[in-house]
């Protein structure tokens, strides 16, 4: 056709160039629009139409097949820049991506799998799952040994969401064909294999299952759970009441008891002017005192929140928490001790002292301002350390503890101003108080000695060692400053000590942390033993008559590891496991396999440990977070 | 003042902490709302109670919507479950200038006339206030609020989360089944699911 165009075209140009070009180009355009109306009728296999924001292919990781292997292919979906796909759990809104294969006979094909996905979180708190330029999901095929043919061809329809600030549903049917091969030999693609190898599997950072599949009913809390509430509201009421007893504690630091005595007579005095008026004003220092507590619990929140759109409140959970609680509430020990003081810049002490002098109703709120701040050096070890276990907690919570520790804190004012005579009470500050704050200091180090268990049981003796080690220099660093930065010194060498300190605690955490860290993870002691979980087996255990105990649990999950080893391996439950023929199977949710995570929601649970329990015969049986002895064996006989 | 500017700090942490955020759970009272809908009024919730009421959050550009919309699959919900006396009331909290913001009466009105829809009122959420108390997530996401106001239902539409209009004729449809069970006195053997769509554009 372009020939005979040429032709007359060549004809036409000796005399009239203009028109020849025109001719050429209108027999351009003609042969582009009839490629074009091609392509649209016609759409070649693995490419859908450009407007649609994303491409579809298939590849493979090896250039051809070889019977008998397991030949991996992935669906490549290359999108348009600042447009996503989804995971195979969308989040909040979205569409997983879909793979249906057309396979020929003696091959199969296995399970999806899924890289590492991005997050995306859009206004209104929402939160998504997905991929940014191109997603690859890899899909392992199986080839029989005795697939006959030289090519293989595979058929494949994909659909999926692409989305920007609007959302484009988009489908395309893949195809590719392979040879038959002696040997696996990467193809082009193998290092887009192996990148996404390097995360298949892993759950997004911050994942919080949501108790169903979208469109599907979420499951309503089991038996297991109002337990589970009513435990929480322990929880929370000995937390607040640990935390109240703390703030009481507080007022016989030495920091504190004196100015308690002197407001005493100043409360008393008022007192005895007008009952109502005293009240009042021990009311307004109250809230002083509240008032401080509460922008504390406001920045530590702030702070949470903001983290937490980072991914840290997931962290956190980690055995880098531990470690990083057990410096800071070492150092605070250290403080009690005497080893180094804390001290409030003076321009803050002045100008808060200026704000209580003034009379009245304000001027009593403005003390207890003063008072709370005041009290800081002798305060911030135990808040330290109530904030840290507190941090992980919700806001709310975090708010409830630092008002206990608060009313903790003031009650004593209070009952000053409400009972005639309590000042009588008060005791006499002296060197007592020292005495006092310094044994509070074997409090918080009796807490680091738990915590390092905690992490050796965890991360091994290797590593708690390590984290001795990081912890004999911290109080070195703690030494160095209080004995040579105190205010006692020039300004200019406070600043050299406390920089040099610095420079020598960073460069330690730098050194010791990874080894900490690093550690392989303790040894599988031999108590529960188990073969691993899927789903297969257990149907194929149950399917065979056989009893089966699921225990889900992940390396760093600590209450996991007290009933591995308490319950689990006791010698009781052993034997009941052997006479009843009980298969034991373990779940390690340690890197977060969303197969397990599917299962954990399916029973209303979001986290490790779970127990089930699937009888010879019935439903399965959750058990709960806590197991003893006695509990697992009950359930063993009544469930038979 | 230092005192007010360090109340204001405090005040403006504690909202950015969200302490009050919490979307509604199953059997809880409904938050109560007052909003303008396109025939130029203003709806307030707290008039319907004794009745039931489905609230259906909307995007008109959103492909699922499309799915239930151009299948005239959400007009047959609506016709057949207001004539039986449930309030049906459609929100758009898309803010402005994102997907489905509807810049006024006039604008949401067409909406219902080119659907041809059905539902009591078509009102507008465009500071999504209505939407985050509701912790609407997705376009259309469901709510049923039972005759003393709570909430009997959340979640999705059906069972099939697609695009493809196909997909609703063999789709378990949660809306219909709770309406029914509701309507006979019968307590909601589905009472929350997880919703599908787009996300709704605050």
């Amino acid at each position: 056709m372009e020939s005979r165009r040429k032709v007359s075209a060549g004809a036409v140009s000796a005399d009239h160039p203009e028109v020849f070009r025109t001719l050429w180009r209108r027999a351009l355009a003609v042969g582009f629009l009839a490629l074009g109306a091609g392509f649209a009728v016609f759409p070649m296999p693995g490419r859908a139409t450009e407007l649609s924001r994303a491409r579809a292919d298939l590849i493979s990781e090896t250039q051809g097949f070889v019977p008998g292997h397991t030949l991996t292919v992935a669906l490549r979906l290359t999108q348009d820049p600042g447009w996503h796909t989804y995971w195979q759990d969308p989040g909040d809104a979205g569409l997983a991506t879909t793979l249906d294969f057309e396979l020929p006979s003696g091959v199969q094909a296995g399970p999806l799998e899924w890289p590492k996905p991005r997050v995306f979180k859009s206004e209104g708190d929402l939160t998504c799952y997905g991929y940014e330029d191109t997603a690859l999901i890899l899909v392992p095929l199986v080839v029989a040994q005795d697939f006959s043919a030289d090519k293989l061809t595979l058929k494949a329809k994909a659909t999926w969401l692409v989305c920007k600030d609007v959302c484009l549903p988009g489908k395309a049917e893949v195809q590719l064909s392979l040879a038959r091969m002696a040997a696996d030999v990467p193809s082009e693609y193998a290092q887009l294999f192996a990148q996404a190898r390097k995360t298949l599997g892993q759950a997004p950072d911050g994942y919080r299952p949501q108790g169903g599949a979208p469109g599907a009913a979420v499951a309503q809390a089991p038996e297991s759970v109002p337990r589970g509430a009513s435990e929480g509201y322990a929880h929370l009421a000995w937390m607040l009441c640990l935390a109240f007893l703390g703030g009481l504690a507080l007022n016989l630091m030495p920091c504190v008891l004196p100015v308690l005595s002197l407001k005493a007579l100043g409360f008393v005095q008022q007192s005895q002017q007008s009952r109502r008026h005293g009240l009042a004003l021990a009311g307004a220092f109250s809230a002083g005192v509240f008032f401080s507590f509460w922008v504390l619990a406001a920045i530590v929140v702030a702070i949470k929140r903001s983290g937490q759109a980072v991914g840290w409140g997931f962290q956190f959970q980690q055995p880098a928490f531990v470690l990083f609680m057990a410096g800071v509430i070492l150092v605070f020990s250290l403080n009690l001790f005497g080893l180094f003081e804390i001290w409030l810049p003076q321009s803050a002490m002045q100008s808060l002292d200026k704000a209580g002098r003034r009379r009245g109703l304000a001027g009593a709120f403005g003390q207890g301002l003063v008072m709370t701040l005041l009290a800081t050096p002798c305060t911030a070890p135990f808040l330290g350390t109530a904030l840290g276990f507190a941090f992980a907690e919700s806001g709310l919570v975090l708010t409830a503890t630092f008002t206990a520790v608060a009313l903790g804190l003031a009650l004593p004012y209070l009952i000053l101003a409400l009972v005639p005579g309590s000042h009588a009470w008060l005791p006499k500050p002296g060197a007592w108080m020292l005495r006092f704050k310094e044994a509070m200091g074997f409090l918080l180090l009796a807490t680091v000695v738990w915590l390092l268990w905690l992490l050796g049981g965890a991360a091994g003796v290797d590593a708690q060692a390590w984290a001795s080690v990081w912890l004999l220099l911290l109080a070195l660093v703690a030494w160095l400053v209080g004995r040579f930065a105190g205010l006692d010194r020039s300004a200019s060498q406070r600043r050299w000590v406390i920089a040099g300190a610095l420079a020598l605690a960073g460069a330690s955490s730098v050194w010791l942390w990874p080894k900490v860290l690093g550690a392989p993870a303790a040894p599988e002691v031999a108590s529960a033993g188990g073969q691993a979980w899927s789903p297969e087996a257990v149907d194929r255990l149950r399917a065979e008559g056989k009893p089966v105990f699921v225990d889900f649990s992940a390396q760093w999950c600590w209450t996991c590891k007290l009933n591995e080893k308490g319950t689990l391996a006791s010698s009781a439950v052993q034997e009941a496991f052997r006479s009843k023929g009980v298969v034991l199977l373990k779940a390690d949710w340690t890197r977060q396999d969303p197969a397990i995570t599917a299962a954990l929601s399916a029973h209303g649970r979001s986290g490790v440990p779970m127990y089930l329990y699937y009888p010879p015969h019935g439903e399965a049986v959750l058990l709960p977070e806590l197991l003893t002895p006695a509990l697992v064996l009950k359930v063993l006989e009544s469930a038979s | 003042m230092k005192k007010v500017s360090v109340l204001a700090l405090v005040g403006a942490l504690f909202a950015f902490s969200g302490l009050g955020r919490a979307a509604v759970s199953i059997g809880a009272q409904a938050p109560d709302f007052s909003l303008p809908s396109a025939s130029g009024k203003t709806v307030h919730l707290g008039a319907y109670k004794g009745k039931l009421v489905v609230l259906e959050w909307t995007n008109a550009d959103c492909p699922f919507v499309h799915k239930h919309y151009d299948s005239g699959n959400m007009q047959k919900l609506q016709k057949e479950y207001t004539s039986k006396g449930v309030v049906w009331l459609t929100i758009s909290s898309s803010a402005k200038g994102k997907e489905g913001y509807f810049a006024g009466a006039k604008e949401a009105a067409k909406f219902i006339k080119d659907r041809n829809a059905a539902m009591t009122a078509l009102l507008l959420d465009p500071k999504g206030v209505v939407g985050k108390k509701y912790g609407a997530k997705t376009t259309p996401h469901m709510f049923i609020l039972a005759k003393d106001g709570t909430l009997a239902y959340a979640g999705a539409i059906d069972d099939k989360p697609s695009t493809d209009a196909a997909d609703i004729a063999g789709a378990h449809n949660y809306v219909a089944a709770a309406l029914d069970e509701l309507l006979a006195g019968k307590p909601v053997s589905v009472p929350e699911t997880r919703s599908y769509g787009c996300s709704v554009k605050y």
